[in-house]
């Protein structure tokens, strides 16, 4: 393990990540108070609604950060993409008295699209706000609405767009909260957790990197299904295993959970189900092809760190990542870690047979 | 991009020929009947924390330099002015840290020219490193050995990963 070359990982972290809306300030008080109007949005559109309503009907919803963002798995996006925040709305009504799921993501777009500089839009999982304003920080919240008093006590995803075939419009069963913790309680120990989402993070740029400009439906692997790879082959690599001191390899650690994914793949396509239910293979979407076009990428990404592992030379290990990882891993200047000498050596011409 | 190869040296430490280089050296493997003998000087850097060597440049023939299928001689200036050039472009930290050239040979073994040609610069000349390292291309592998202060040549051990 080389101090240097983690240290390079380190500074390469702090350039991908999302920072917290809640927990860091300055660069997100923006964007932290947007997400706060938009919920307050959605109050007052409850409040007036319940105001018609029965007490016993009235709606109640609770909100929460859900996905990326709520797992500090976030990485920024490249170039010109924007980011997202995912909110959670659970709602506590019954799947079974909305056939439509459309009716209920209706309110919550009615509740938001309010303002004439503010941009609503159906999606199929959800209902977007998209922020583009010229300057700022190009986002966009994502509000999913589930069903959240169902008989089997499970959440329901509301999906569909109005304008969606019958079949697009449906309950989907869900499990906002018991990923988020299976995520985030996974390990235990503090610099532990911390590598495991350093881990799936640099999946996630590496992801971005090597399927620029492409889609799910053109075979890039979605942000889920790389967290749900890491979360079953990511194995700690914080301690000297002798001394059991602290020694923090991300490096190591990134190599053993991608050569894990490779190794479990070398007979069959890479499958991968989310860890709480409803349990779907994250992979399925992809086409034969498409899977070839993944592993293949797979395996350079392997082989480069695992070169850089070898390589002794921080330079020249820094050089072999940045060619995966992308060009916000620093590669470390030769001059920083070299020798300098008092003078260039003096040599005679030679011959040789 | 080929893969560096990496040396055991006989005290400690490791020298490591960097991908670049190797991919460098093997365009000129004598495969050809009338391929001529190439060679130049070897340039790297000693790494800070580990004093692990690294040998990240060289220079290639030039017109002055006499190219024959057993032999090669290269000029002094030439390649002085690129040690030279490359040393103070480099922060001081890139110098001069022996020879090279071609064999039209499988696995290469240094001749008594080349022998006597590394001990004369171990005497002569005023180096970089306390040793003299040799590399030999072969046709089908890259020898490397170093030449020490008490003109003894050891060839080195290739570590293998």
């Amino acid at each position: 393990m080389n101090e240097q070359v983690q240290k390079s990982f380190r500074d390469f972290h702090d350039t991908i990540r999302i920072k917290d809306l809640d927990r860091e300030e300055e660069s997100n008080k923006i964007l932290r108070e947007k997400r706060d109007i938009l919920l307050k949005d959605i109050k007052s559109y409850f409040d007036k609604k319940n105001e018609d309503l029965d007490p016993v009907d009235h709606l109640k919803y609770e909100c929460f950060n859900q996905g990326s963002y709520a797992m500090y798995t976030g990485v920024k996006p490249l170039d010109d993409g924007d980011f997202d925040i995912d909110v959670a709305v659970v709602l506590n009504i019954n799947k079974e008295n909305y056939t439509n799921p459309t009716t209920v993501k209706n309110w919550i777009f009615e509740a938001l699209d309010t303002k004439v500089n503010r941009k609503v839009l159906w999606k199929k999982p959800c209902i977007t706000v998209q922020y583009t304003k010229a300057g700022e920080e190009k986002y966009h919240v994502d509000f999913a609405i589930y069903a959240g008093e169902n008989e089997d006590e499970k959440y329901y995803l509301a999906r569909g767009k109005e304008t969606s075939v019958s079949t697009e419009k449906r309950w989907d069963e869900s499990s906002p909260k018991e990923l988020k913790e299976k995520i985030n309680d996974k390990f235990e120990d503090s610099e532990e957790r911390k590598q495991f989402k350093r881990i799936i993070k640099y999946l996630k740029r590496w992801k971005e990197e090597k399927f620029k400009g492409e889609n799910s439906g053109t075979g890039k692997p979605t942000g889920i299904a790389l967290t749900a790879l890491a979360y079953s082959h990511f194995n700690p690599h914080v301690k000297d295993v002798f001394t059991n001191e602290i020694e923090i390899d991300d490096l190591d650690a990134l190599l053993y959970t991608v050569t894990q994914i490779h190794n479990s793949s070398i007979w069959s396509e890479i499958e991968v189900y989310l860890p709480v239910s409803p349990y779907n293979n994250l992979f399925s979407e992809m086409t034969p092809k498409q899977m070839e076009k993944f592993k293949e990428k797979l395996t350079i990404l392997k082989t480069k760190l695992e070169e850089a592992q070898a390589n002794i030379d921080p330079h020249e290990a820094t050089k072999l990542i940045n060619k995966v990882l992308g060009s916000d891993f620093i590669i470390i200047e030769k001059e920083a870690i070299s020798e300098r000498s008092s003078r260039p050596a003096i040599t005679s011409s030679g011959e040789s047979a | 991009m080929c893969k560096a190869i990496r040396f055991k040296l006989p005290e400690n430490g490791i020298l490591q020929i960097n991908g670049d280089v190797i991919k460098e050296l093997a365009m000129f493997k004598q495969i050809e009947q009338e391929s001529t003998e190439a060679g130049g000087v070897i340039l790297g850097r000693i790494l800070k924390e580990t004093n692990h060597l690294i040998i990240d440049e060289l220079t290639i023939p030039f017109h002055s330099d006499i190219r024959k299928r057993f032999y090669f001689k290269r000029n002094k200036n030439s390649h002085q002015k690129i040690v030279d050039k490359r040393w103070s472009e480099s922060n001081k930290t890139e110098n001069y840290f022996g020879e090279w050239h071609t064999h039209a040979e499988d696995n290469p073994t240094p001749s008594v020219v080349d022998k006597n040609d590394w001990k004369r610069r171990m005497k002569n000349d005023k180096l970089f490193l306390p040793f003299l390292v040799s590399i030999i291309v072969g046709r089908k592998s890259i020898v490397v050995w170093i030449t020490d202060k008490n003109e003894k040549i050891i060839k080195l051990e290739k570590i293998n990963v």
